[in-house]
C-alpha cells in the first residue's frame, strides 16, 4: 500500500535514517534524499524486468529491478539508479535500449540510450511544452503532443538510433492524451474540453474531429471494439447547489465508451458510465487500464482511490489508494500506480485484478509491493497547495477538486452556474488560473478583493465543502501564486506588429492594461447577463489563443466574433484586413 | 433574473396514485400532529391573535404587489377577498364596502378596515376568529395562481422530503380498527434492511405498547426522530411469534420514478410487455433526485432491446429546475420553453445528448398532470421527440417561488409564467389526442390493460377506508411543503 506523506512526515528520525539510506543509493545527482520526487509518468522496459519512473519535481529517471519470484521479495525496494534528466520529465516511454523521456519546461525530447549505464544520447527540440508520448514500435515512430502549441509531432528513428522530426500537424485544440489505434489510427484527445481528433498513421493526416459533451480527458484504452475514456461533465444548465452536486447533475465522474466503428462516423455514438454516486463522488478518474473482458482499473485523483469499473455497471470496487493516484504504467505481469504527492510507487499483480473482491480482500497486500523512489517527505508550502488544489476532500462527498473544472490551473473550458454573480440562471465561463495572482479583484463581478476569499468562497457555494483551516487557504493561495501565465507566442511580424497598434488606437488598454492585460475596476461594456448584472471584471488577456470560447456567458466560440458580431468597444468597424492584424495580436499574447 | 430563484410548481391535485399517495402518510400523520399543537398554543390573547393575523393580512397584500407575475392591486385584493368571505357566510356585504375600500392607501387603512370587518358588534356578529379565518382563505384564494401558507414546522419536512433526504425508518401504516399495519416497506430502507415485512403489525414502540384504538398519529411521531437514533420494535406477522428488532433512523431514499411494478426484491420492473420492446416510467415527482435515478433507469435499460418508452406523467408535480433538466436529458439541442416574471424572460435551450437517442418517446399527461409535468410534455412534442398521450388542460401555468414570511413561514407565490418553445403563452394550448392512439398504435389492447392497472389500483386504494384518512388542510399543507426547495 501507499504511504500518506502526512503521516510519514511526523517522524523526523524516520527521515534522517532514509536520508542516510537512500543518498547511498542514488549516486550521481546530489538530491536531497528527502525531496518530492513527485512521479509524473512510468514505463516498463520490453522484458518486463525493469521499471522506469520520470520524477517531474526532482527532474530524475529512477530505475527499479523488479526482477524476483514474488511480489514480496520487492516491497520497499530502492531504486537501482537515478539520474537527473531534464528540467520537467512528464512522460517516459521505453523502446528497445532507450528511454524517451519529455522534457515540457525546456520543451524538449531526451533520449538516454543503455549502455553500461543510461547516457544522453540526443536532444531534440519541440513545440512548446510537450506533455505526452507514443511509440508505434513496427513503423519505428513517435508521436509527441505539444499542450500550449497545439501541435502533433512525429518523429522517426533512423538506422542509427537516433531520432529525427519528421512531420508536424496543427491541431484545433490543446492536445494531451494519445492512443494508437489497432486500424493504422491514432486518436488525440483535448487536454481540456473533450476533444478527439483522429489520424491516418500512414498519411499523418486528420481524418476528423469530435466533441463530446465534457472535459478533462484522463487517458484512453482501446478494446477490439471500443475506445474507453475517463472523462468528467458540468453541466451548466445545473447549479452549483448541493442537491445538484449531492445527485450528479452538476458534475459527473464518468467512463465513456466510444465504438470503435463510430469514430469514422460522423456523429460518435458515446455511451457513459456513471462512476460517482449520491454519497460516494469519483472526483477526476484519470488513468484507465483494460484488465480484460468488461473490467477496467482506474485511478480516481480526485477522491485518492483505485476503483474497479464495469462498462454500465460502474464502480464495482474502490479502494483509498495515497494521496492523488494519477497515472498507471503495466506491463504483462505487473501493474504500476503512481501517485504525484507521494515518493512510493504501487506495484500490483496484474492477474489477481481479475479476481473479483480483489480490492477489498485481506489477502490484497499478498498482490501488491510498494517501491520507495526514496523517503516519505513534508511537502512545501507549494507542494501542499497543489494537493489540496487536486483534492475531492474539498466538495461534498468527493465529486470534484479545484483541478476538476480549473483543469492543471488551466480552465477546463467549460461554463458552471454557481452564486459568485449573486445567484443561480447565469451560468458563467470557468477563468483559466494561470497568472492569477496578479488579476485581482476576482470573480466575474469583481466583487472579491482577496484570493483567500475567493477560496473560501468557491469551497462554501460552489463545491459544497468544508471549511479549511488558514494554513490550508494560505497554501493553496501559495500554490495559485505559483501558477504562470504561458509564454508569449509572438512571431514578431509586421502584421503582428500593426495589430499591437490597433489595440492601442482603440484604446483596449483602458480595462486590458499591460502587463496582465486586466485591471482593477469593472466595467459596463454591454454584456449584462440574467442576473441583472451589467458591470463585469476584465478578463486579462494573457493565454487568450487558449481559451475555446469568450466573455462571461461564452457566448462566442470565435474571438473575431467578439469584435464582428459584438463590435466589442470598436470606435469603428474594422476592416477585415485591420481584424486579421488585431487578432493575430491577441493570439500572441 | 434567475428561474433558479422560483421555487416549484404547485402540486395541484398531486399524489394521485397508491403507492407515493400512501409513502407520505408518515408525515401527513406527524404534521397533523403538530398543527393540533399550533392549536392549543393559540389559545391565548385573541387581541392579539387578530393583530397578529392582520399584520401578515397586510404583510401577504405587499408581498404580492412586490413579488407576483400577475398582481391585483391591493384594494382589488382586499375588496375581492371580503366579498368571497361575505359569499361563503352567505351574506351581503356592508353596502359602502367597495367606495370605502377604493379610497384607502395606507397599510394602517387597510388593517382597520379589516379589523372592523372581523370584530363586529352587531347583533349577528361572526365569531371573530372564525371570520378570521374564512377572510385569510378567501385572500389565498383571490390571489391568482394557488396561493399558500406554509408554516415553518412543515416547511423543514416538506424540504427533507422534497430534496429526497427524508429521515426514517422507511414505512408505510395504516390503521383499520385493528393494530398498525405495515402496508408498504421502502426498498433499501432501515425498515426493509431489519427484515420488516408487508403485513407485519406494530405491537410496541421502545416498550410503549400500541393499543387498537390507538391514535395512529402517536404511534408516528414516536417511530421519528433524528437519523443516527435507534427505534425498538416489536412486530408480528399473522400468528407467527413476534419479533423484536432495533432499527436506526436514516436517510431513506424515497424513489420518484416507479416502473409498472415493485418486485419482491424491491427493484422496479420498467418493462411493460414480454418481448421487453416497452418499458413504463412513472413519474411520480420530479425533484432533485430525479434525474440521476433517470440516468440509472437509462443505464439498466441499455441493451435491452427497449425500442419504446412510455412516460407516465398523469399526476405529480415537480420543481422547475429539476424539470429543466430532464427535459435537456430527453432532448437534444432544442428549445425547452421559456419563463416570464416581472424582470423578463428566460430561455431555458437542451444541450445536445439524450438519454434514450433512438427510442420511441410516448407521454401520458391528464388533467391531473402537474404544470412541471405539462412543461416537460410540450417540450418533448414541440421538439418532435415524443407523442402526446391526453390532453393539456387550459390554465396558465405559474411558477411558484416560496417567499420568507416575517414569523418564520413562507408563502407560495406565483412570480412567473411559463411560455412553450414557440413563446405562447403557457396556457390553452388544445392538443387533443387520447389514450386511444395507443390502441390504434403497433401493440396491443393488452399494453393499454396494463399501463391502466396502477391507475385503478391507486384510485381504489385511495377510495378505500385503510387508506389513513387526513384533514383536507393538512394535506394541502404538505402540498406545499412538498414544493420547496433549498439552495
Amino acid at each position: 500500500m501507499m504511504v500518506c506523506p502526512r503521516r510519514a512526515t511526523n517522524s523526523g528520525l524516520l527521515v534522517v535514517a532514509w536520508l542516510l539510506f537512500v543518498a547511498l543509493a542514488i549516486e550521481p545527482t546530489g538530491l536531497l534524499a528527502v525531496d518530492l520526487r513527485s512521479p509524473s509518468a512510468g514505463t516498463f522496459s520490453p522484458d518486463g524486468k525493469t521499471l522506469f519512473i520520470a520524477n517531474r519535481a526532482t527532474a530524475t529517471v529512477s530505475a527499479f529491478d523488479l526482477r524476483a519470484a514474488e511480489l514480496s521479495e520487492i516491497d520497499g525496494r530502492k531504486p537501482s539508479w537515478e539520474y537527473p534528466v531534464g528540467t520537467e520529465p512528464v512522460d517516459i516511454v521505453a523502446f528497445d535500449d532507450q528511454l524517451l523521456v519529455l522534457d515540457a519546461e525546456q520543451a524538449q525530447l531526451i533520449v538516454l540510450s543503455a549502455g553500461s549505464q543510461y547516457q544522453k544520447q540526443q536532444t531534440i527540440s519541440l513545440p512548446d511544452r510537450p506533455v505526452r508520448i507514443v511509440v508505434n514500435p513496427s513503423k519505428r515512430k513517435a508521436f509527441v503532443t505539444c499542450l500550449w502549441s497545439k501541435q502533433l509531432v512525429r518523429l522517426d528513428q533512423g538506422n542509427d538510433g537516433k531520432w529525427k522530426q519528421s512531420a508536424q500537424i496543427s491541431l484545433p485544440f490543446c492536445p494531451r492524451e494519445m492512443l494508437l489505434l489497432p486500424n493504422k489510427q491514432l486518436l488525440v484527445a483535448g487536454a481540456f474540453a473533450a476533444k478527439l481528433a483522429c489520424l491516418d498513421l500512414d498519411a499523418f493526416k486528420l481524418l476528423g474531429e469530435h466533441s463530446l459533451q465534457g472535459h478533462g480527458i484522463g487517458s484512453m484504452v482501446a478494446t477490439e471494439e471500443a475506445v474507453f475514456l475517463t472523462m468528467q461533465r458540468i453541466d451548466p444548465a445545473a447549479h452549483s447547489s448541493r442537491n445538484d452536486i449531492h445527485w450528479g447533475s452538476l458534475i459527473s465522474n464518468q467512463m465513456v465508451k466510444i465504438p470503435l466503428s463510430s469514430l469514422a462516423d460522423k456523429k460518435l455514438s458515446p455511451v457513459e458510465t456513471e462512476l460517482g454516486q449520491p454519497g460516494a463522488g469519483a472526483a477526476d478518474p484519470s488513468a484507465i487500464l483494460h484488465l480484460g473482458q468488461k473490467r477496467f482499473l482506474m485511478t480516481l485523483s480526485g477522491s485518492a482511490e483505485l476503483a474497479i469499473v464495469e462498462p454500465n455497471l460502474g464502480i464495482v470496487e474502490r479502494l483509498q489508494a495515497g494521496v492523488g493516484p494519477s497515472r498507471i504504467a503495466s506491463s504483462d505481469r505487473y501493474v504500476a500506480v503512481l501517485d504525484r504527492f507521494s515518493n512510493s510507487v504501487l506495484v500490483i499483480d496484474r492477474e489477481a485484478l481479475l479476481n473479483d473482491g480483489v480490492l477489498s480482500s485481506d489477502n490484497w497486500g499478498e498482490s501488491s509491493a510498494t517501491l520507495r523512489l526514496s523517503a516519505e517527505t513534508e511537502l512545501t508550502t507549494v507542494q501542499r497547495g497543489e494537493q489540496l488544489f487536486r483534492s475531492g476532500t474539498l466538495s461534498h462527498d468527493s465529486w470534484m477538486s479545484c483541478h476538476s473544472c480549473h483543469t492543471d490551473g488551466h480552465s477546463s473550458g467549460q461554463q458552471n452556474d454557481n452564486q459568485s454573480d449573486g445567484g443561480f440562471g447565469a451560468p458563467k465561463r470557468i477563468p483559466s488560473l494561470l497568472g492569477v495572482a496578479e488579476t485581482a479583484p476576482w470573480a466575474w463581478t469583481g466583487k472579491v478583493a482577496s484570493l483567500e476569499e475567493q477560496i473560501e468562497n468557491s469551497i462554501a457555494s460552489t463545491m459544497h465543502g468544508k471549511p479549511l483551516e488558514k494554513e490550508q487557504i494560505a497554501d493553496l493561495v501559495a500554490y495559485l501564486n505559483s501558477l504562470k501565465p504561458t509564454k508569449y507566442a509572438t512571431v514578431n511580424s509586421s502584421e503582428e506588429r500593426a495589430g499591437g497598434k490597433i489595440f492601442e488606437r482603440e484604446n483596449c488598454g483602458k480595462c486590458h492594461s499591460n502587463g496582465i492585460f486586466t485591471s482593477a475596476q469593472t466595467y459596463d461594456v454591454g454584456f449584462s447577463d440574467s442576473q441583472g448584472n451589467t458591470r463585469f471584471n476584465p478578463p486579462s488577456l494573457r493565454g487568450l489563443r487558449l481559451r475555446s470560447s469568450y466573455l462571461h456567458d461564452g457566448r462566442f466560440q470565435d474571438l473575431r466574433d467578439v469584435f464582428l458580431k459584438a463590435q466589442h468597444q470598436l470606435s469603428a468597424e474594422l476592416t477585415e484586413r485591420e481584424l486579421d492584424q488585431l487578432l493575430q495580436y491577441l493570439n500572441s499574447l | 433574473m434567475g428561474y433558479d430563484k422560483y421555487g416549484f410548481y404547485a402540486w395541484e391535485k398531486y399524489m394521485f396514485f397508491g403507492f407515493h399517495f400512501s409513502l407520505l402518510n408518515i408525515l401527513f400523520l406527524t404534521l397533523a400532529l403538530a398543527a393540533t399543537n399550533a392549536d392549543a398554543q393559540h389559545v391565548g390573547d385573541q387581541d392579539a391573535q387578530i393583530d397578529r393575523e392582520l399584520d401578515q393580512f397586510i404583510e401577504i397584500i405587499n408581498l404580492v404587489q412586490e413579488h407576483h407575475v400577475l398582481p391585483p392591486t391591493k384594494q382589488e385584493l382586499v375588496h375581492r377577498c371580503l366579498y368571497g368571505t361575505y359569499v361563503a357566510l352567505k351574506r351581503l356585504p356592508p353596502g359602502d364596502l367597495s367606495n370605502r375600500i377604493s379610497e384607502l392607501t395606507e397599510d394602517k387603512q387597510f388593517k382597520k378596515l379589516l379589523r372592523e370587518q372581523v370584530i363586529s358588534d352587531a347583533p349577528d356578529k361572526i365569531v371573530p376568529m372564525r371570520m378570521l379565518g374564512l377572510m385569510r382563505e378567501s385572500l389565498l384564494d383571490v390571489i391568482p395562481g394557488q396561493t399558500r401558507i406554509i408554516d415553518a414546522k412543515n416547511a423543514a419536512v416538506g424540504q427533507s422530503l422534497a430534496e429526497n433526504r427524508y429521515v426514517g425508518i422507511g414505512i408505510q401504516l395504516t390503521q383499520n380498527g385493528s393494530l398498525a399495519t405495515l402496508v408498504r416497506v421502502i426498498p433499501g430502507g432501515t425498515a426493509y434492511k431489519a427484515g420488516l415485512i408487508k403485513g407485519d403489525k406494530i405491537l410496541s414502540v421502545d416498550g410503549w405498547q400500541v393499543s387498537e384504538s390507538e391514535n395512529l398519529g402517536e404511534l408516528v411521531q414516536r417511530l421519528r426522530g433524528p437519523e443516527g437514533s435507534f427505534v425498538e420494535l416489536v412486530v408480528q406477522q399473522g400468528d407467527e411469534p413476534k419479533r423484536e428488532v432495533k432499527i436506526e433512523r436514516a436517510v431513506t431514499f424515497i424513489a420518484t420514478i416507479n416502473g409498472i411494478e415493485e418486485l419482491s426484491s424491491g427493484e422496479q420492473r420498467y418493462q411493460l410487455t414480454s418481448d421487453d420492446k416497452i418499458a413504463y416510467l412513472r413519474f411520480v415527482q420530479i425533484g432533485p433526485s430525479t434525474p440521476h435515478e433517470l440516468r440509472k433507469i437509462a443505464a439498466k435499460l441499455r441493451g435491452t432491446g427497449v425500442e419504446e418508452l412510455i412516460l407516465d406523467m398523469r399526476s405529480g408535480g415537480g420543481l422547475l429546475h429539476e424539470t429543466i433538466l430532464i427535459a435537456d436529458q430527453l432532448l437534444g439541442v432544442g428549445t425547452i420553453g421559456f419563463t416570464q416574471d416581472r424582470n423578463g424572460i428566460s430561455k431555458h435551450k437542451s444541450k445536445d445528448g439524450e438519454l434514450f437517442d433512438g427510442i420511441l418517446l410516448r407521454v401520458m399527461i391528464s388533467n391531473q398532470s402537474g404544470i412541471g409535468q405539462l412543461l416537460l410534455a410540450r417540450a418533448l412534442r414541440d421538439n418532435r421527440r415524443a407523442i402526446i398521450d391526453g390532453e393539456f388542460p387550459a390554465s396558465i401555468g405559474f411558477v411558484k417561488k416560496h417567499v420568507p414570511l416575517s414569523d418564520g413561514g413562507k408563502l407560495q407565490l406565483a412570480t412567473a409564467v411559463l411560455r412553450s418553445k414557440d413563446g405562447t403563452l403557457f396556457s390553452n394550448v388544445g392538443l387533443r389526442t387520447s389514450f386511444d392512439s395507443i390502441l390504434q398504435s403497433q401493440h396491443s389492447k393488452s399494453l393499454w390493460n396494463s399501463i391502466k392497472l396502477p391507475y385503478e389500483v391507486a384510485k381504489s386504494a385511495r377510495n378505500a377506508k385503510s387508506a389513513v384518512e387526513l384533514a383536507p388542510e393538512v394535506q394541502r399543507e404538505i402540498n406545499d411543503g412538498m414544493s420547496s426547495q433549498s439552495n
